[in-house]
């Protein structure tokens, strides 16, 4: 069985839960409890473990989603699964406080994944809050990592068109990032 | 709201259609000051860019825009920096505006200011959730960012015809989301390996996009 792992990371709130649910063939599986932190995100459960779910490319090869908790102090996990995954979507909630941190701060504790593989990111929440753009965002990483062209997109987690738009990319990123390198 | 008192500073108008709108926004982007283009059409309603914060206003939605929009005046007037014009409009992100207009000013052809031959790389990928799109063209943008490109390597390396290569990097290169070689640069390597014969070309190309097109095949019927 072939399988591809595709983390999908971000703050707390950005929609993590909702995107893997909206993109997984299967029923998904949540590990939510009672959010502790609401003066940070006023939601009143997030994930404390993991999300999971699945979408089949056929009899024998399957891509694993994993939606990895956003707060620091799940970090551990973080370590686990990098070292699995083929690519990765970033979740960047545009209201949050400081959503270029949140950015950079994801893509720092991540880049090997978009060294070997593929990264997207998706800003959520842009209806709410329009800026920074997805310009600013894309300025933002060619500032901090010259020569990483990452595709930054807005998506409403509950829309599966864009959430297969953002999975396209990244799978067309592997696929380009492998035959320019040889692999 | 504009720059030197308010007064418009007009160009000459220009009047051959959607060639002449893209060359005059390639041409505002290469200035270093704010400015605002105003495209007026005998054929549809006007079309405002504001340069200085990347947003336009068209009255109707861009599925309405028509593939030749008949005689076309362009002007052009510089804008005070941190003060977008007209705040009373919904202003929308310009890359789907440019995305079109890339589309239907060139064909085929290779854009006004690009020199035939000259490779160019992915500079920031287009905002592809609000952008209608194509497998192909995911192809073609993927494949940009790993390396500086012809048209002819691009529809190489992605199973293209070059015409298809070309008219994607013309629309890139309006958006401002490729950068030239600027300057004499050998190919990738990796075209090197891709020199198929004609009948092999597809076959490798879809080997090349394996996890790709199975993905497309999965959850979007191959489109």
């Amino acid at each position: 069985m072939a399988e591809h792992v595709i983390l999908v990371v971000g703050p707390m709130g950005a929609g993590k839960t909702t995107a893997i649910a909206t993109m997984s063939d299967i029923e998904t599986v949540k590990t939510e409890a009672v959010n502790t932190e609401r003066n940070v995100v006023d939601k009143a459960t997030t994930t404390v473990a993991l999300d999971y779910g699945e979408i089949s490319l056929g009899p024998s090869e399957k891509i694993r989603l994993y939606g990895v908790p956003g707060q620091k102090r799940f970090d551990f996990m973080w370590q686990i699964l990098k070292a699995r995954a083929v690519g990765m979507l970033v979740l960047v909630k545009n209201d949050a406080q400081d959503p270029k941190a949140d950015l950079l701060r994801f893509f720092e504790e991540f880049k090997e994944i978009h060294d070997r593989g593929g990264v997207v990111v998706g800003v959520t929440h842009s209806d709410v809050q329009p800026f920074p753009s997805t310009i600013d965002y894309q300025r933002l990483l060619a500032e901090h990592y010259p020569g990483a062209v990452a595709p930054v997109f807005t998506i409403d987690p509950r829309n599966r068109d864009q959430l297969v738009t953002m999975l396209s990319v990244l799978a067309a990123s592997v696929d380009s990032r492998a035959m320019f390198s040889g692999r | 709201m504009f720059a030197g008192g308010a007064s418009e500073v007009r160009d000459r108008p220009e009047t051959v259609g959607w060639k002449s709108v893209a060359t005059a926004i390639h041409s505002m982007r290469q200035l270093p000051m704010p400015m605002l283009l105003t495209v007026v059409s005998t054929d549809t309603q006007p079309l405002w860019i504001d340069f200085s914060t990347g947003r336009y206003y068209w009255e109707l939605p861009l599925t309405s825009m028509p593939p030749q929009p008949g005689a076309v005046t362009v002007y052009s007037q510089p804008i005070e920096p941190g003060s977008p014009p007209y705040p009373w409009v919904a202003w929308r992100p310009m890359d789907p505006l440019l995305w079109q207009i890339g589309r239907f000013a060139f064909g085929s052809d290779r854009a006004t200011w690009m020199k035939p031959g000259e490779r160019y790389a992915l500079q920031r990928w287009p905002n592809l959730t609000e952008i209608p799109h194509s497998a192909e063209e995911i192809r073609m943008i993927a494949t940009l960012a790993n390396g500086y490109l012809t048209a002819d390597e691009l529809g190489l390396l992605t199973g293209s015809d070059t015409a298809s290569a070309q008219r994607v990097l013309n629309m890139l290169s309006l958006m401002g989301a490729v950068k030239p070689a600027g300057g004499p640069l050998a190919p990738p390597s990796v075209i090197a390996q891709s020199q198929p014969q004609p009948a092999q070309a597809q076959q490798q190309t879809q080997g090349s996009f394996g996890f790709f097109q199975r993905l497309r095949e999965r959850i979007s019927g191959g489109r």
